[in-house]
């Protein structure tokens, strides 16, 4: 009897120290600037770089856009349900292939075209520990309102969902997971993203 | 003092001694964050037809790749920037009657006039629109009026998904709505001749196609499964445009391009007090959309 008081205490003393810990770690501050400061930084990175320079330069993109955009929180969400279907293994390893994927076609696009400005329109608390930037980026003469939703992860604001022009970017890829796991198997899953990413370097 | 009391002591004095390497044993991640569903520009568009959808992406993704996007970048290549710039001006210009038409169809008076004065300054001022004049051309219209947003609004569903040679992806809805559009309200299908009426519209479609199949060629090249990642974006940028009915997108563009971007409210976003200048009385505004 006093062992299972004690495993009952010590789950809610850990629940709370969990709780503890994560109020302690949400942010408090406005994270657009620094959103805002690390997509420029990636874009002025990119900016007028040679192919061979864009794929030698994606780890450090990567470990610098990973401090404001949560690409295994993303990758996650974007498999919904799906992601159930994966082994530990196999989870880092998908993290690994979409997330290379997403950077190798973003840094392609900015490396090869014209350079885009992002600028601020709202920033706003959504919810407890959420928050909203709604920005416009202006691309070759076009205006894409792009938002941003964060949350605190690992200690600071972090982009977890992303919304171009009404179209939501983990949903889209959730779609086509969802199409593809209906016929397709993980396996399958993995030699096409290889693939994808083979074809986005060889035509960028 | 009770057992109750000294355990209680206990685990505070333990509660802040472990606070920081217990971080690292947390889980760092809102753990809500992974159940909350993605936002959604509206319910998902219905697609009975897809076996002859995905025939028809695949023709047409041929048909980008082979002809139109050689085409586009050799007109991209051959014609300068500036030229290009006035000849987009010159056929947006020419859009104005179904822009006009899609405001006054949804009692969007507002709007009407917006794109009418904008229409005047830069048919006059711009010669003929190809010159920006009234400084609105810098920015596309992503969401103009246009009898597709009219039929939406007085309740008209999408019907279904369509995918049709050389045009790509569309709606029941709009296929129709575009077709009025171009027999009704597009100036150049008052050309006498047909071959005018033909090659003038062929062109126009031109024009627009290096930006176009830039838009495409980047959601199909990183997709998984591009059928299902354009038709999902193509509604949901569609959808997106129709739901945001607070402000009529004309007015939401001019203001946006005018005024600096601090000063501007978001989409929807009608507590700043931009938005409630641009407002006219809730009264005079159209009637909430119904979608679908």
């Amino acid at each position: 009897m006093i062992s299972a008081y004690n495993k009952v205490f010590t789950i809610l003393l850990f629940g709370s120290l969990c709780t503890f810990a994560a109020f302690a770690d949400t942010p408090k501050e406005d994270p657009a600037p620094a959103l805002q400061a690390n997509i420029e930084g990636a874009v002025a990175m990119l900016s007028g770089k040679s192919p061979e320079q864009t794929e030698a330069m994606l780890p450090e993109l990567r470990a610098h856009m990973g401090e404001t955009f949560a690409i295994e929180v993303l990758v996650q969400r974007a498999f919904g349900r799906n992601w159930q279907r994966f082994n530990e293994a196999q989870r880092e390893e998908v993290i690994d292939l979409l997330g290379r994927l997403l950077l190798r076609q973003y840094a392609a696009h900015i490396a090869s075209g014209a350079t885009p400005e992002m600028t601020i329109r709202t920033s706003r608390p959504i919810g407890p520990n959420r928050w909203e930037v709604i920005s416009t980026i202006t691309y070759q003469r076009e205006r894409i309102e792009v938002i941003y939703r964060l949350a605190p992860i690992d200690g600071s604001w972090k982009v977890y969902d992303i919304i171009v022009e009404g179209a939501n970017l983990v949903g889209n890829y959730r779609s086509q997971f969802d199409a593809h796991f209906q016929r397709r198997s993980v396996a399958e899953l993995f030699d096409m993203l290889r693939e994808k990413i083979r074809e986005v370097a060889v035509e960028s | 003092m009770s057992m109750y009391v000294r355990v209680f002591f206990t685990a505070s004095i333990a509660l802040a001694l472990l606070t920081v390497p217990l971080k690292e044993l947390c889980a760092q991640v809102p753990d809500d964050i992974f159940d909350e569903e993605p936002v959604s520009s509206g319910p998902p568009l219905p697609d009975p037809f897809e076996t002859f959808n995905r025939y028809m992406f695949d023709f047409n993704d041929q048909l980008y790749e082979d002809l139109i996007q050689p085409a586009a970048n050799f007109y991209t290549d051959v014609v300068p920037a500036a030229p290009r710039r006035g000849i987009a001006n010159f056929f947006r210009n020419l859009g104005y009657p179904q822009r006009f038409v899609g405001n006054v169809l949804q009692g969007n008076f507002d709007g009407a006039v917006l794109e009418t004065r904008e229409f005047l300054v830069n048919s006059i001022a711009g010669v003929g629109g190809i010159f920006d004049a009234a400084g609105t051309a810098e920015v596309e219209h992503f969401h103009a009026e246009s009898l597709d947003r009219a039929f939406a609004t007085w309740g008209v569903g999408p019907g279904a998904y369509l995918v049709l040679p050389f045009i790509g992806p569309t709606t029941i809805r709009q296929s129709v709505a575009d077709g009025l559009s171009s027999y009704f309200l597009y100036p150049p299908a008052y050309l006498n001749e047909t071959a005018y009426r033909v090659a003038v519209g062929a062109f126009d479609t031109f024009q627009q196609t290096p930006r176009l199949m830039d838009n495409y060629f980047s959601v199909r090249d990183g997709a998984i499964d591009p059928y299902i990642a354009v038709r999902d974006y193509n509604w949901a940028f569609r959808a997106r445009g129709l739901h945001d009915r607070e402000t009529p997108a004309s007015v939401q563009f001019l203001h946006q391009h005018q005024a600096r971007p601090d000063k501007h409210p978001a989409v929807g976003d009608t507590t700043h007090p931009a938005a409630k200048r641009q407002l006219p009385p809730r009264a005079q505004r159209p009637a909430q959309r119904r979608w679908h």
